[in-house]
């Protein structure tokens, strides 16, 4: 268990409080924290990405609202919170005001299963690749739920287009999960993380290569961004699946759609790329000589720092396929996933099982 | 083809406001699935009775309005306006009126040629070309604007020539641009024409085969797209397009790509035009004569005249039936793109709803032309 | 050039564009014919159809085919003088492109054209009162009117 906890332990029995709200408080603590982590998260990135493509395409981007526009996605919140709440006439009330909500808290959820540091591990759960799989596939529920309830033609075509597609391209995502858990042998990410602590060479990333292209591709299909943006394909659809939403409603579609990017990538970061681990094989805290809780203290926030260096750079290759590249059709994302990385992804397993059955041998 | 029950079509309502138009067409579209069956094109809503606005004028008066035909390519719609109107009275622009008309007219579309790829990519998608398409022809634009003194709706051209003349300065940033724009114009082939997406969307996509061209009145980038070697310029030499070197580019694939092949093409040879009417307005620097001595406000012509020209979008016609008084007495405007919208039924049937965009967006259609 | 249309069919009137653009006057129930003759006839070649239009002179109307060879690189008009009650034979069958313009035509002088696929106002709403482009349009709205001054 982390210092952190042990720490928290000590305080909370010295202060007599009872066990239960221990218990309860702790995960409240972790709770906030993390939630505010990623609404932060989110909010950096939607303005890194405004002012990366502004770099792509030769604008200044945002750059009004404080120093160079640093407070612009704050100004937009504000604005989205305050705006009227318009109501299409033709809707399903229960079922159209369901879907932001649908597609926010998932994501949240999925969020805490994530390893951040060795200490803060929100939800250790022991097969949290399991939880992962089954939590992901919410989201897309709320797509569709938006794209019917609408009542309007682009959201069903949207809506339909996102359920379509994210069928076919979570089988491949979950099939490469399967050929982790085969390499690691387990199903805790913390396990995981810890399998590739040793040395760059650790990571996954060396053996999977194969693995990692193709689950890159497919969290690239279930986050809809470019090229596979099919659902609110702006030219055909104006802004699919979410055209009736406005103010708070559509904050919520375009904050899960961030943070489904954010989280995708730190998955792909933690299971391919050695998640918190330092790339060098050591950490720059374990050289100081200082006290035993400021160092733990300090290679808590080390690996931090190391997990979002790796989300970053994943993050910036999105980007930048997202400048550079055209839309696919819905026909050739779904022949492509079903008829090329499908495949591709289940002899993936083959390969896994092979290279770890020869390990173990030699 | 199999008969589709009424229960499985699915109307949509495709503008007239929506994002890749290109202004307020509207199209009723009946899809199976995601598959088109019928596109119904309704069209409109920007129509200003441009032609009945003639009648109601004199020949001068209606002279500004003219560039709000395609504003996109205004000097195009100008000149053939006035071009007729000199056929009626029988004046010739003198040689440096000509060769500046002509270097305008060639600038002027290389901006709509760029607006063209940047919004065509934009509708398939990729947002990045159109960016980097406008940062060109800002350039072009600024230059048009210290000659003319306009962004786009230039108003340029007058009886027999042109109101300003072009001094040296705007001679070498036109030079200056040209020199530059080869190298734009590799990064957008570089950009775009390997891209594997890209050509997936266009390649064998929204064929027009050379009976439809023709049945359709078909004309411009899009006819040379499908194999017909057809450019005024070449073929009844109008202004100076005689004394230069230039080629016209065709292609018998028929297909999107082609058509945005065949205007990257268009571009570059535009560029050589300009060069070749720069290095004859740079020896003829001092030449005072730009236009006629007639006054423009009191022209009664007479007679009737077919005035056309080979606009960025195919054959622009201005026919002008003059009856002897101040005013016209009847204008017709004959627009490439209004014939184009009424492909695209034959073009995007049995394809899918992406496809129309890559289709439509190829065909280069500009809405106050089609409308007028 | 065209001798072998004159001596094929009646022509009214003959006149000229500015530009040697000749164009002559049939009579309407030959329209077809000749346009049918023009296009396919190895002599001409007229494949093209630029477009129709119409013009209100002498209180009647004259429907105007402009005509586009490719192959021997010229162009004609063929004339139509029609009165105002007159209905014209739709041309779609030979050009497809005069689907448009004929409805245009429909919709701004009120021709009619039979055998039109699908004749409708095109430029104009449905609701629309009047054909503007004939000489007669007076225009509703005072405002409107500009210029009106003598010529």
């Amino acid at each position: 268990m982390s210092i952190f906890y042990l720490i928290y332990i000590e305080f909370m029995i010295r202060i007599n409080a009872p066990h239960w709200l221990i218990f309860a408080l702790w995960h409240l603590i972790s709770f906030i924290f993390i939630a505010i982590l990623l609404v932060i998260t989110v909010i950096i990135l939607v303005l890194f990405e405004r002012k990366y493509l502004a770099f792509y395409t030769r604008r200044k981007g945002p750059n009004r609202v404080g120093t160079y526009g640093c407070l612009q996605t704050i100004a937009d919140a504000i604005k989205l919170l305050f705006k009227e709440n318009i109501e299409p006439k033709n809707i399903d009330k229960m079922i159209y005001y369901t879907a932001p909500l649908l597609v926010f808290s998932p994501i949240m959820t999925v969020w805490f299963l994530i390893p951040f540091t060795s200490g803060i591990i929100p939800f250790d759960s022991s097969c949290s690749l399991l939880l992962f799989m089954a939590i992901l596939s919410i989201p897309i529920l709320a797509t569709l739920f938006a794209g019917f309830s609408s009542g309007n033609k682009y959201s069903l075509i949207g809506g339909l287009r996102a359920c379509t597609q994210a069928i076919s391209s979570e089988i491949p995502l979950f099939l490469c999960l399967i050929s982790i858990s085969i390499l690691s042998g387990s199903m805790n990410l913390d396990s995981i993380v810890k399998m590739q602590n040793d040395s760059i060479f650790q990571w996954y990333i060396f053996p999977n290569i194969l693995g990692f292209i193709i689950f890159f591709i497919s969290a690239l299909i279930v986050m809809n961004r470019t090229p596979f943006d099919l659902p609110e394909a702006e030219s055909e659809l104006t802004a699919g699946y979410h055209s009736e939403y406005s103010g708070m409603k559509f904050a919520m579609f375009f904050l899960g759609e961030y943070a489904l990017t954010f989280i995708l990538s730190a998955f792909i970061a933690t299971l391919f790329l050695g998640g918190y681990n330092s790339p060098m094989g050591f950490y720059i805290s374990d050289l100081l000589n200082l006290p035993i809780i400021f160092q733990e203290f300090l290679k808590n926030i080390e690996q931090f720092i190391w997990l979002m260096l790796k989300t970053g750079i994943l993050i910036l290759i999105i980007m930048w396929i997202r400048a550079s590249y055209p839309r696919l059709t819905t026909e050739k994302t779904l022949i492509f996933s079903w008829y090329i990385l499908t495949p591709l992804a289940i002899f993936n397993i083959f390969i896994m099982a092979i290279y770890k059955l020869l390990r173990s041998i030699l | 083809m199999e008969v589709i029950s009424q229960d499985r079509i699915l109307d949509i309502n495709i503008g007239p406001q929506h994002p890749s138009t290109h202004g307020v067409l509207r199209m009723v579209v009946s899809l199976c699935g995601e598959t088109i069956i019928n596109i119904n094109p309704i069209i409109g809503y920007l129509h200003r009775g441009l032609e009945k606005m003639a009648e109601n004028r004199t020949y001068l008066q209606y002279l500004p309005i003219v560039d709000r035909i395609d504003y996109l390519s205004g000097f195009f719609c100008s000149y053939a306006y006035l071009n007729g109107i000199e056929k009626l009275l029988n004046i010739t622009p003198s040689e440096k009126a000509k060769y500046i008309r002509t270097i305008t007219m060639e600038m002027n579309r290389i901006t709509s040629h760029l607006l063209w790829l940047g919004c065509f990519l934009m509708d398939l998608g990729a947002s990045s070309p159109f960016f980097y398409a406008f940062i060109e022809r800002e350039k072009i634009i600024d230059i048009l604007e210290d000659l003319t003194g306009s962004r786009m709706m230039y108003n340029y051209y007058t009886l027999g020539g042109v109101k300003r003349d072009i001094d040296i300065d705007i001679l070498n940033r036109i030079k200056e641009f040209s020199d530059h724009f080869e190298t734009a114009l590799k990064e957008y082939e570089d950009l775009i024409e390997g891209n594997p997406i890209f050509l997936s969307r266009t390649k064998n996509i929204g064929l027009i085969n050379k009976e439809t061209a023709n049945q359709y009145s078909i004309t411009g980038a899009n006819l040379r797209a499908s194999g017909i070697k057809k450019d005024l310029r070449k073929d009844s030499p109008y202004l100076i397009y005689n004394n230069i070197d230039f080629e016209v580019p065709v292609l018998n694939n028929e297909d999107s790509f082609s058509r945005f092949v065949i205007r990257i093409k268009e571009m570059r040879e535009s560029k050589k035009i300009i060069l070749q009417c720069y290095n004859w307005l740079i020896n003829h620097i001092k030449d005072e004569e730009i236009k006629s001595n007639i006054n423009f406000m009191h022209i009664k012509p007479e007679g009737k005249v077919i005035s056309e020209v080979e606009s960025p979008r195919g054959l622009l016609q201005c026919i002008i039936h003059a009856d002897g008084t101040k005013k016209p007495y009847r204008i017709k405007w004959r627009t490439p793109s209004f014939y184009s919208v009424q492909l695209i039924n034959n073009l995007a049937k049995n394809y899918k709803l992406p496809d129309l965009m890559s289709i439509f967006g190829s065909l280069d259609v500009i809405m106050p032309e089609v409308d007028r | 050039m065209f001798e072998n249309l004159k001596n094929k069919f009646e022509i009214l009137r003959e006149s000229e564009y500015q530009q040697d653009i000749h164009s002559f006057y049939i009579k309407k129930e030959d329209i077809l014919n000749v346009l049918s003759y023009l296009k396919n006839s190895p002599s001409y070649l007229f494949e093209r159809l630029d477009c129709i239009y119409t013009v209100d002179i002498n209180n009647s109307f004259e429907v105007i085919y402009v005509l586009q060879s490719d192959k021997y690189n010229t162009k004609c008009t063929i004339n139509c003088n029609i009165s105002y009650e007159e209905e014209m034979p739709s041309v779609t069958s030979i050009y497809s492109s005069a689907n448009f313009d004929e409805r245009e035509i429909f919709d701004l002088f009120g021709v009619k054209f039979n055998n039109h696929p699908n004749l409708k106002r095109i430029l104009l709403p449905e609701s629309f009162e009047g054909h503007p482009l004939r000489k007669s349009y007076k225009m509703q709205d005072e405002r409107l009117r500009w210029n009106n001054g003598s010529n």
